[in-house]
């Protein structure tokens, strides 16, 4: 009597579905296939050089730029002096090879000491997972490290004073979430995986620039491996990029141009600025995001986009679907299905309530689980809690409205009336100024300063003196 | 299933081209007539932080800069700055072990005596007395012309050799253009900087130091990050419980408000309510510059040595036209209070680009180019300044107003 759960939340196959994995040999087409390699990965000496010249032109935009640091530029270079060798090489060595670059790339980037114990310790944490002992008890010795881990990070110790202060955050990076989903991976997966596979899942070259970085799926992340011909995938990898620098550009326009501090809110109109900059501040996020998932692509790894327009969205749930579709795809497989599935003898709307509620519980704790590892403090607070709870509810009434709304949908034209159109420029406009203003509570240090600036942000009257200011100025300007 | 696709070349194409644009814009020369296009370009090419957040870790910059943070945070600060490229050796001011802690001092610390290391692949030293310098005797030879620069990390040159530091440069200069006028005078410029060194810091240490070299003009060096480094000496001090000294400071933090409750230290003897006593002092700040100015230009009116206010800015965004403005008004206005002449050379890095001025990505001090043009512009702003002007070189002021003055070497 309810509408089916998968259409309301994940309108798409589940991520590690996505991508269908290569078979067949090659044949006919022209270029090198070594025997045995599959179609995807037949070489073509001109497309590849066009690739490769594409991203040496993306890396003197880099240099140029200056774009995300040393660390960036660094490990975009390795990655053009270790395709053309990735690109040669015996499909079978393809994955190794691209550990060996992950790991050249953490020890160029860092240094061989702080290189060589973050290896060791993610050799610690794989090793476990590959102990022939019971799932469970893995798991429990995986817990058991992190928070031994977790420990040293705060209290001085014999284990803090052996190890550089810098190997905690890059070991995090690693593993804060990908081990949740591999050790989900190795309860459910058919037979176990190989050492390779894994190894390129927790060893990613461009996560040693970007600390903060997509939860990469592990099941979407093997499937999707040359799951396309391997020029169209570097070829998207590099569109991905290009995406990835126009954020990562438009991101520090606003930051440096337009973003006003928060104590300098004084009427509605520097309110407006403030919220749509301060919001739009997640440009760097998603641009980020953009390059890592593009970098992967090049080295034959087919991924999901990492965001969807979400400055578009037409409502709540849909804004959850846009924005950071990794997070979404990951506590879709990790809190909301299994908390749908044990409340299948529910009613659908009840156990669709609870399954959000979890995801945004979840979501605010894993933050500050993300916040301790990255940034040395929990980050904790009453904004914090009030904007994933806002959040949560928000999208609760959205998956509820869109649950019911499923069976009396009409099916829609080819061409959308004007009206259609102004209702979902209304609903857009509606989702960007409420994201925007729970995102200045989110960014804001307390919930007073919050309210503070919003009874700032109140004054009409300075507004409209500012705006006619601003008019006046424009015209004198262009006179 | 295999999906053997077809190259789909103009998609690729138009993204190659679009990279082409984006670099096209990146690289053009942008008329300087044209501010609001060259200040966008400039912001985009720009990793560093915004006004607002370099205001909020001002402080942990500069603390992380003499090496007193032991935090998480400062931990990740450090990892922040490793990826933006900061090279493992490259240490701290305190790290470098180049200074040392003077307890139960106001100075609070100095730089050692005789010092030669190498810091970032550039030498460091130091002479007999502590100064980041070339060597001097404290008698001044006969003939010979004194000026003392009293400042913080950028005149202490840090990140820089010895003979790149514009101090320096401005010596060999002012020799080679007395040499030029015929004059039998010889120039000495001793630098009395030290990094992160507050106002009244310089103050103290104009007393104590530079005094008993006798200097004949002394050219104090102000940052826009003054503001800064003097609640950082003032928490300081009050952190180890210093002697205020001053009679202007005692004041100011009697008037902020500042009880024995606030002063609590934690058990590693740093100040539990930190952020109150700051909110307390940031009233008072600016007043306590301009009394520590009027100090220092009592004593120097005393001494009978003129004292000049050089304005100096950091490298990229930090010190960008907009960002400074109100620092360079308040400076400015302090200056005037105390009928200071003003060398204002915080226009000196506008328009250029920070990449080739800074000692690196992570550090917005200027080097060896930033140096040079820091040199030339204080050069042709002493050169303007008829009165200073003619104290350096005994020109008559009829002589300079007809003839105008003879820059000698100042060509970029």
């Amino acid at each position: 009597m309810w509408p089916d759960t998968q259409r309301t939340i994940a309108s798409r196959p589940a991520p590690h579905r996505r991508f269908v994995p290569m078979s067949g040999l090659g044949a006919g087409r022209p270029g090198l296939l070594y025997p045995g390699e599959p179609e995807n990965c037949r070489r073509d000496a001109l497309h590849f050089l066009l690739i490769l010249g594409h991203l040496g032109l993306l890396l003197t935009v880099f240099k140029v730029f200056r774009i995300e640091g040393r660390a960036f530029q660094m490990l975009v270079t390795l990655a053009l002096a270790a395709l053309p060798v990735h690109y040669v090489l015996p499909f079978r060595w393809k994955k190794p090879a691209f550990v060996l670059a992950s790991l050249l790339g953490l020890t160029w980037v860092f240094g061989a000491a702080t290189s060589a114990c973050v290896t060791a310790l993610a050799a610690i944490l794989i090793g476990v997972c590959f102990l022939p002992i019971a799932w469970h008890a893995r798991v429990a010795i995986l817990a058991a490290l992190a928070v031994a881990f977790g420990v040293a990070t705060t209290r001085p110790g014999p284990l803090a004073a052996a190890i550089p202060d810098n190997v905690w955050p890059i070991l995090a990076t690693m593993f804060m979430f990908r081990m949740i989903v591999y050790a989900y991976e190795l309860k459910h997966a058919r037979r176990p995986e190989t050492l390779v596979d894994t190894l390129s899942y927790f060893f990613l070259l461009p996560n040693y620039c970007f600390l903060h970085f997509p939860v990469v799926d592990y099941r979407t992340f093997q499937r999707g491996y040359f799951a396309r011909e391997v020029h169209a995938l570097q070829r998207a990898g590099l569109r991905m990029m290009f995406r990835g620098t126009v954020h990562l550009l438009l991101y520090r326009l606003v930051y440096h141009e337009l973003l006003i501090p928060a104590e300098e809110v004084r009427n509605a109109a520097t309110l407006a600025g403030y919220l749509v900059c301060n919001y739009l501040l997640y440009l760097r996020v998603s641009g980020q995001f953009h390059m890592a998932c593009g970098m992967l692509h090049l080295f034959g790894f087919q991924l999901p986009e990492t965001h969807h327009h979400y400055l578009l969205a037409t409502g709540f749930t849909d804004y959850w679907r846009r924005i950071n579709i990794y997070w979404k795809d990951f506590m879709v497989r990790i809190v909301f299905n299994p908390v749908v599935f044990r409340l299948k003898r529910r009613p659908q709307p009840v156990a669709l309530a609870a399954a959000t509620l979890a995801v945004f519980l979840s979501t605010w704790l894993l933050h500050a689980y993300q916040s301790f590892w990255l940034r040395g403090t929990w980050g904790l607070g009453a904004p914090d809690a009030l904007f994933w709870g806002i959040l949560g509810v928000l999208v609760l009434i959205n998956v509820q409205l869109d649950a019911r709304g499923t069976r009396a949908r009409a099916p829609r034209s080819a061409t959308p009336s004007p009206r259609r159109v102004a209702v979902r420029a209304l609903k857009m406009a509606g989702t960007f100024t409420t994201i925007a203003l729970l995102w200045s509570l989110w960014s804001s240090p307390s919930v007073g300063a919050w309210l503070e600036m919003l009874c700032r942000g109140a004054r009409i009257a300075d507004s409209a003196t500012d705006i006619r200011d601003l008019v006046a100025g424009m015209i004198s300007s262009a006179a | 299933m295999t999906r053997c696709e077809p190259p789909h070349h103009r998609p690729c194409l138009l993204c190659f081209v679009q990279t082409l644009l984006v670099l096209a814009v990146g690289m053009a020369p942008i008329p300087a007539t044209w501010a609001r296009a060259r200040s966008a370009l400039e912001s985009a090419r720009s990793p560093e932080l915004n006004r607002a957040d370099r205001e909020a870790t001002a402080g942990g910059y500069y603390e992380g800069l003499l090496g007193g943070v032991d935090t998480t945070e400062g931990t990740r600060f450090e990892l922040m700055l490793r990826l933006l490229g900061k090279p493992t050796d490259w240490n701290r001011f305190r790290a470098a072990n180049v200074s040392r802690h003077l307890p139960d001092d106001f100075l609070m610390f100095e730089l050692q005596p005789n010092t030669h290391r190498s810091l970032f692949g550039q030498p460091f030293t130091t002479n007999a007395h502590g100064m980041r310098d070339r060597g001097y005797a404290v008698a001044k030879p006969a003939g010979t012309f004194r000026v003392a620069v009293l400042g913080s990390s950028m005149d202490m040159g840090w990140g820089v050799g010895a003979d790149e530091m514009y101090v320096n440069l401005l010596e060999d200069w002012l020799n080679l253009h007395a040499e030029r006028l015929g004059l039998g005078r010889r120039f000495e410029v001793l630098n009395f900087a030290v990094a992160a060194y507050s106002p009244m810091q310089r103050l103290e240490a104009y007393r104590r130091k530079a005094r008993q070299f006798h200097p004949d003009l002394v050219i104090y060096s102000a940052t826009m990050l003054d503001v800064r480094l003097l609640e950082i000496h003032l928490c300081d001090m009050l952190q180890a419980r210093v002697d205020l000294r001053y009679d202007f400071v005692r004041e100011a933090v009697a008037a902020a408000g500042i009880t024995a409750a606030d002063l609590a230290l934690d058990s590693k003897e740093r100040l539990l309510h930190k952020d109150d006593i700051k909110r307390k002092l940031r009233p008072f700040y600016w007043s306590i510059y301009d009394d520590t100015m009027g100090t220092l230009a009592a004593d120097c009116r005393a001494a009978g040595v003129p004292l000049a206010f050089a304005i100096i800015p950091r490298v990229g965004l930090a010190d960008a036209p907009n960002a400074r403005a109100n620092a360079v008004i308040r400076l400015r206005g302090i200056a005037e209070h105390h009928a200071l002449p003003v060398l204002d050379l915080s226009h000196i890095f506008d328009h250029l680009d920070p990449g080739t001025l800074e000692i690196a990505a992570w550090d917005d001090h200027p080097n060896a180019l930033g140096h040079r043009r820091l040199f030339l512009g204080l050069a042709r702003a002493l050169v303007k300044d008829r009165a200073l002007y003619n104290a350096l070189f005994h020109v008559d002021e009829a002589r300079h107003v007809a003839e105008g003055p003879r820059p000698g070497v100042l060509k970029e």
